[in-house]
């Protein structure tokens, strides 16, 4: 009995001391760590914490403003008693004593800014007391050419300091570097906006605007109506987020020029809108109908025509919609329209006509081209057909246009 | 006499169509008009259009006939395709609306990703919707064969022209009109003559018809001239059942179902558009029930005879009688015309909608016209060859096959994150193939089963098919986990999430208080720019 | 000094004699003719901004997670709806079939189940609706920076 038990006791150790060894690995403090954190790894936090406050005005780029507001933390994160910022020609901050020696900064930086080296110099001082004797410089680097410089003071030479000078040099550039990356994603995105405004015309700005104001004594109603009708317009047109729109809301802002248009031209313009219900959800890139519209009124209402009727249709046809849009104007030379759509129209004539050609052409595919029947004095008619459903193109939520 | 009241009445009904198409689209000179009113389709308007559309030959003479013949058994017909509508929204009209999908096949390839899938879908909705254009023809047919004594090739013919026609030209632009008219005029259609039949029962004393006692007794007299008959009469408790899974499942994998929903402007609308044509349905609904229980009063002979379809339009006659009689039977043939009309040519459109974009090869702005002609002519053919059989179980087969292969696609499509094409694919060509190939079989009366299990089985497909087809997609799925469409996430939050809130919105939500991407901080931007 | 209306409308006549021309000679010689014009094909994959989309959905793991529980509550709004309908539909045809009164059978197929019908499916809306402005709620809450 004793002898199985003794047994049993021994077949257990090895399973007590594998769960004691497992608790206790649990429990117990890596060597040298405390719950609270060690001093090296306070001071880590420290400087994660001041260079989190550096970087935001950093990453609207380099310039006196930012470089103010960022050279208090980076002289923190160097402990060093003065810290001066540069650009390519000028100190742009000086945190810290002895700021009397801004004026000879830019002298010692003529080979760092053309090289990129980092440089040490004497401050070649005359005052025994200052306690600025020895500068360090390293230089700010994006897209490998130097923005300027990170020169930090200290009174003797100190190699931890020139290379922790050299690693927050390194810090600021990746930050600024940050910055330009926002910079021309929100360039590029700009250009795109522009690209649609480039549609708008300025003309139609100031001629709405004409209109609008010679209604303001005549008919004040009325003018107020006009007045939101642009809003509305130009709020549509604008708007920076969402690549697809449904026909009803493209519709929508048609309608809204058109009003602004039929403001200023009255009775010489007629306009004939024939729209099937089932067709207004149908998603389509946004801003593809407006300047076919634009073209045709200017089409309609150029020359000699007293008068000009524009005809805007859509209308169901099974898996696709399609959209008329006619007038009864100049027309055009179709070799013309020919380059035009290739691209080589020239920057005057008919951008909005080869913009939303290639759009439809991007998005739904080559067999949705715009497709136009003209011919000089004839007239012109565009149609365009719209797919029901594309897998992709998905128009954003409808709310800001409700 | 009474050929000249149905055919003014049926040429009426088909020029009002044809000019309702034409001026329905909202033309306006003065611009400001016409966004205010048709900004979209409102959810009674749209409700009534799906109504009109879905109200077919077999709900307007169908099941009356098959009433008449079989007694209230029969009645889970009606109940089944209004149902189908309950279970459509419960499980599919908000989600089937954001999706963006027009059709079918671009519901599978917006979800799953796959051309394959794509075409697969495709090619059931072209046979489904040829199944369900059959029977429309033949109730022409018959229609215009029983008032007027023509030929019963004739009215079909007459249909499918004025449909092909009416699509290609263009002639029906404005659907949604059309179909809502027709909704009302179907409506009118059966209640006038009902009122009045009524009131001749009333005065003749009020006595209930006698329907025999065993509904498996009196079909005996069918005679082989109808095969589901037959088998009805062999297990009635198994054919009701086949007959619930199919009508309550199938409604909502019907091609011009699902074209419907595109027209709501949003998800919730879509909801809201659901039950009132519910409503509209289930109200239409109560009118054939009472026109096969007055048939058995005034109509009985009907019973032995294969035309029991005719009842619908038989009973004012037979019941008023005179001049009124002969009045009332235009406008049910006028209304007989408008179900034909609007359930043909919405199903021609989807059907050749599908055919022009995914069987038929691309050629340009015309070939929706070109499409229309095999999307009609092949139900033509199978209407001439197949005469014998009663115009509501062949829109059942189409309803089996539908809830087969369409209902286990959408229902998990909508809300299983991990159905995969390989599954899908699997799904679709084993529970609507299956069920496909057992309606075909039925219908060519197929040599050695024409009587007991089997053939009850075959001509009843959908209690055996739907689960096949759950199954074989879900074990198929889980059996191929690596192939989950990469953009799952995406599109089931497109699916579910309130218009209201839109996908973006979510997006800045989601970040909170984590780092940011560009996506999360444009929605910002943009949102501060809406008005609130 | 020439910039009033009608000076600028005769000038436009005189730049383009075309439409004069035509209007004159109508009668005489067809209506310009029209020819069809397209762009010409390019080789361009499709879309290039789709994906953008996708990416700004994609982005949102934890919108995933919120989106789940939305589907969790409307699928058991749904499942609960569908249980109501197919309960009295699996167990009808046997009460029938036993019951073997046509009057009854007429009465609740033909008449009484409709209304029931529409009123599932107001019930199921309102629930439906309910979960879907709780859910919008929940994440306007989440979102501090949003509008209350």
């Amino acid at each position: 009995m004793t002898g199985t038990a003794a047994a049993v006791l021994l077949a257990l150790c090895p399973l007590l001391l594998a769960g004691g060894f497992l608790v206790g690995r649990r429990t117990a403090h890596p060597a040298g760590r405390s719950d609270v954190g060690s001093p090296v790894e306070r001071a880590t936090f420290e400087t994660l914490h001041t260079a989190s406050l550096a970087a935001p005005p950093l990453r609207a780029g380099l310039s006196e403003d930012t470089a103010r507001k960022a050279v208090r933390g980076l002289r923190t994160l160097l402990g060093t008693d003065a810290l001066c910022v540069t650009g390519r020609s000028a100190v742009l901050a000086w945190d810290g004593s002895g700021e009397q020696h801004a004026g000879q900064v830019m002298e010692k930086l003529a080979g760092l800014l053309a090289t990129g080296r980092s440089a040490a110099f004497d401050c070649g001082c005359g005052d025994p007391d200052c306690p600025l004797r020895w500068g360090v410089a390293a230089a700010i680097v994006v897209d490998q050419r130097v923005l300027g410089a990170l020169v930090a003071y200290a009174t003797r030479d100190f190699a931890v300091l020139a290379r922790a000078t050299d690693e927050v040099a390194r810090w600021v550039s990746v930050q600024l570097e940050l910055a330009e990356l926002d910079r021309s994603r929100t360039r590029l995105i700009e250009a795109e906006i522009k690209a649609l405004r480039a549609q708008i015309s300025p003309h139609f700005i100031f001629n709405s605007l004409a209109a609008i104001a010679s209604f303001v004594r005549t008919d004040p109603e009325r003018a107020r109506e006009l007045l939101l009708e642009f809003a509305d317009f130009t709020r549509y047109s604008f708007r920076r987020h969402g690549e697809f729109t449904t026909l009803a809301d493209e519709l929508h802002s048609i309608d809204q020029y058109l009003a602004l248009v039929r403001a200023r031209f009255g009775d010489r313009l007629s306009v004939t809108l024939q729209i099937a219900p089932e067709v207004l959800p149908v998603a389509l890139p946004f801003l593809c109908l407006q300047p076919l519209v634009e073209n045709a009124v200017k089409h309609g209402l150029e020359g000699a025509v007293t008068r000009s009727a524009i005809s805007i249709s859509a209308q169901d046809s099974g898996a696709e919609a399609e959209v008329v849009i006619e007038d009864d104007g100049v027309g055009m030379e179709p070799e013309r329209l020919r380059a035009i759509l290739r691209g080589e129209g020239g920057p005057t004539s008919g951008i909005g006509l080869s913009n939303v050609d290639e759009r439809l052409r991007q998005v739904f595919g080559d067999d949705y081209g715009l497709v136009i029947d003209t011919g000089v004095g004839a007239g012109m008619r565009i149609t365009v057909r719209l797919p029901k459903y594309r897998a992709g193109v998905h128009s954003s939520p409808a709310g800001g246009a409700g | 006499m009474n050929e000249a009241y149905t055919i003014s009445a049926v040429s009426a009904v088909v020029l009002a169509s044809v000019l309702i198409g034409g001026f329905g689209l909202r033309i306006s000179r003065t611009t400001s008009d016409f966004y205010v009113a048709s900004r979209t389709v409102g959810p009674s308007l749209n409700a009534s259009a799906i109504s009109g559309e879905y109200l077919s030959a077999a709900s307007f003479l169908g099941v009356a006939g098959l009433l008449l013949v079989h007694g209230p058994d029969m009645l889970w017909y009606p109940v089944g395709y209004t149902a189908g509508y309950l279970v459509l929204l419960i499980f599919v009209a908000a989600p089937l609306r954001r999706s963006g999908a027009y059709t079918l096949p671009d519901f599978a390839e917006g979800r799953l990703e796959s051309a394959r899938v794509r075409r697969v879908v495709s090619m059931l909705v072209v046979g489904t919707g040829w199944l369900y254009l059959v029977p429309q023809l033949q109730g022409a047919g018959l229609t215009l064969g029983t008032l007027t004594g023509s030929p019963r090739w004739l009215g079909a013919v007459l249909v499918s022209c004025v449909v092909v026609v009416a699509v290609a030209a263009g002639g029906m632009r404005s659907i949604t009109f059309v179909q809502a008219f027709q909704y009302w005029l179907k409506l009118t259609a059966l209640l006038v003559p009902a009122v009045f039949v009524l009131l001749v029962w009333h005065h003749d004393g009020g006595a209930p018809p006698v329907f025999p006692a065993d509904p498996g007794a009196a079909p005996t007299a069918a005679g082989a001239g109808q095969p589901l008959a037959t088998s009805r009469a062999d297990h009635p408790l198994y054919a009701t059942y086949g007959l619930i899974v199919a009508t309550f499942l199938g409604t909502m994998g019907l091609p011009h179902v699902v074209v419907r929903f595109y027209t709501s402007p949003d998800g919730r609308a879509a909801r809201r558009t659901t039950v009132v044509v519910l409503a509209l349905v289930g109200l239409f609904y109560l009118l054939p029930p009472l026109y096969g229980w007055l048939g058995r009063l005034y109509a009985p002979e009907l019973t032995g005879a294969g035309d029991a379809d005719s009842a619908v339009l038989l009973l004012p006659g037979r019941a008023v009688g005179g001049v009124g009689g002969d009045l009332l039977g235009a406008l049910v043939a006028g209304g007989a015309f408008a179900a034909f009309l609007s359930t043909a040519s919405g199903l021609t459109m989807a059907v050749a909608g599908v055919l022009s974009q995914d069987v038929l090869p691309a050629r340009g702005v015309r070939h929706l016209r070109v499409a229309t002609v095999p999307a009609m002519g092949v139900p033509l053919g199978g209407a001439l060859l197949m005469s014998g059989m009663p115009v509501a179980d062949v829109v059942g087969m189409a309803f089996a096959v539908s809830a087969s292969a369409f209902c286990p696609l959408l229902v998990l499509g909508i809300w299983w994150r991990r159905l995969t094409p390989p599954g899908a694919l699997a799904g679709l060509l084993l529970g609507g193939g299956l069920a496909l190939l057992a309606v075909a079989l039925t219908v060519a009366g197929a040599g050695p089963v024409r009587t007991g299990w089997l053939h009850t089985l075959l001509a009843w497909p959908a209690v055996w098919s739907v689960p096949v087809g759950f199954l074989a997609m879900v074990l198929v799925s889980l059996a191929t986990p690596g192939s989950i469409p990469p953009h799952t996430s995406a599109t089931m939050t497109r699916l579910h999430l309130p218009e209201s809130l839109g996908a973006r919105q979510t997006a800045a939500a989601a970040a909170g208080g984590a780092p940011q991407g560009p996506g999360a901080r444009q929605a910002r931007a943009g949102r501060g720019r809406e008005p609130q | 000094m020439v910039t009033s209306p009608v000076r600028v409308f005769p000038a436009s006549l005189r730049a383009s004699p075309l439409p004069t021309l035509h209007a004159v000679s109508a009668s005489a010689e067809p209506a310009p003719r029209r020819e069809r014009v397209t762009g010409e094909p390019r080789t361009v994959h499709r879309l290039p901004g789709h994906r953008t989309q996708w990416e700004i959905d994609e982005q949102t793991t934890l919108g995933a997670a919120y989106v789940r529980s939305l589907m969790r509550s409307q699928l058991r709004a749904g499942l609960a709806a569908f249980a109501l309908l197919a309960l009295p539909v699996v167990t009808l045809p046997l009460f029938f079939a036993a019951l073997r009164n046509a009057t009854v059978v007429w009465a609740v197929l033909g008449f009484c189940c409709y209304p029931l019908l529409v009123l599932l499916a107001r019930w199921y809306i309102r629930r439906a609706e309910r979960n879907e402005r709780d859910f919008a709620r929940l994440v306007r809450g989440a979102d501090h920076d949003g509008p209350p």
